[in-house]
């Protein structure tokens, strides 16, 4: 289990902005927590997967996607905050984030 | 940029939009374009709209629009100077890459799309066959839940480590996708098809007469890759072998594309409505781009 910090969050969040800015060609200033990753970007899953590989190398996670996929069934992602949340969530918890209710 | 290779893909999920405009910009009368195709194949197509009527969900019209502008952006490509080392193609994407390669003209490209599916129609109208893609399981997970619960589907492409295209019947599909959610799948989509392509239940007996009756098939002029056995096309009866092959045989697009990057190639161009294989690339490794038409031209 990870102790999330501030600069944890700062950073999970300029790497999710920054990755949505380049791959659906907008500018960074024109996404924020509201932005809805599927109607206002034009995203999709595997952007998500992407997102999520990206974080497991960079943090060493033990996470299944498959768990991921069992979270976000009762936990359903859709805008750029919601998805900077579990990917914290992801980080601090690895696979135990399926406990979390 | 180095000589790309040029990727064709299946039908159309999603338009970007602008695929109409790309292709007036460069003084191609579209319309008249589909027109030719209604008049060659009988297939109505000349109603379509981008924003209101783009046969999304009808899966021979599909075919048909998708080729159409792919074959358009294969010449606009060519007459910017931008031309292919290598062609590639997904699934149906196979008659379009044809055209590109000059394999076929675009006029029987269009009539074998018709002979193949009114064929394939015929052998499963009444099957309810349904397609369904889904991403974040493995192939194990797929396979597991499959003999789990005792469905008979058929992994029929590989797009990635994290992305398959499974046929069966309804019910079996329909078990198989409420199983996937619960595995843990991110997310699950049925295509708007009702025929088992690559599956190894399409019996294509008899099927060559028909589908290449008055078809001139001539010699790839680029080097053309297979999906199927990721070897090279040369000839113009590796094409027709490869035209039938491409019905009943399995995909891994994977392969293919990891395959065509060992060959050194670093460039692809999607050649084709929407952007589906460049979102299915994320997960291919290796030193590569993969663009889209309007960054190009």
């Amino acid at each position: 289990m990870t102790a999330i910090t501030e600069e944890i969050k700062n950073d999970v969040r300029k790497i999710v902005i920054d990755y949505f800015a380049e791959e659906c060609e907008v500018n960074t200033d024109e996404i924020n927590n509201n932005t809805h990753i599927f109607d206002d970007l034009d995203g999709d899953s595997l952007m998500f997967l992407e997102l999520i590989e990206l974080f497991k190398k960079k943090y060493n996670l033990n996470i299944d996607l498959k768990t991921i996929g069992k979270y976000s069934l009762k936990h359903p992602v859709r805008t750029i905050g919601e998805l900077i949340d579990m990917q914290i969530l992801i980080i601090e918890h690895e696979n135990n984030i399926i406990n979390i209710d | 940029m180095d000589t790309p290779t040029f990727l064709f893909p299946a039908f159309v999920l999603k338009y970007k939009g602008n695929e109409v405009d790309i292709i007036k910009k460069y003084g191609v009368d579209f319309n008249e374009k589909l027109f030719e195709i209604k008049e060659n194949t009988g297939v109505d197509i000349t109603d379509f709209d981008i924003l209101h009527n783009s046969f999304l969900d009808d899966e021979q019209k599909n075919q048909m629009v998708s080729y159409l502008i792919s074959c358009m952006y294969s010449d606009i490509l060519k007459s910017q100077s931008i031309k292919p080392d290598y062609v590639s193609f997904l699934s149906m994407g196979i008659y379009s890459a044809l055209y590109c390669t000059s394999s076929i003209s675009f006029d029987d490209g269009a009539k074998i799309i018709k002979r193949v599916y009114e064929l394939l129609n015929k052998q499963f109208c009444d099957k309810n066959y349904r397609m369904l893609a889904i991403t974040g399981l493995s192939r194990n997970d797929i396979i597991n839940i499959l003999n789990k619960k005792s469905l008979n589907c058929e992994i029929v492409i590989k797009n990635n480590d994290h992305s398959f295209i499974i046929v069966g019947k309804e019910n079996d599909i329909n078990i198989l996708l409420n199983a996937a959610k619960e595995e843990g799948a991110i997310q699950l989509n049925i295509f708007p098809v009702s025929i088992p392509y690559h599956s190894k239940q399409i019996d294509s007996e008899g099927f060559e007469d028909i589908i290449f009756e008055g078809i001139e098939v001539k010699n790839p002029s680029y080097k053309l890759f297979s999906s199927i056995n990721q070897k090279q096309i040369d000839n113009s009866g590796k094409v027709k072998t490869e035209i039938l092959n491409n019905l009943f045989t399995n995909i891994d697009w994977h392969k293919t594309n990891i395959a065509l990057i060992k060959q050194g190639v670093h460039e692809f161009v999607e050649c084709g409505p929407g952007d589906s294989l460049k979102r299915i690339s994320r997960f291919f490794d290796g030193d590569f781009n993969v663009y889209g038409m309007s960054k190009l031209v």
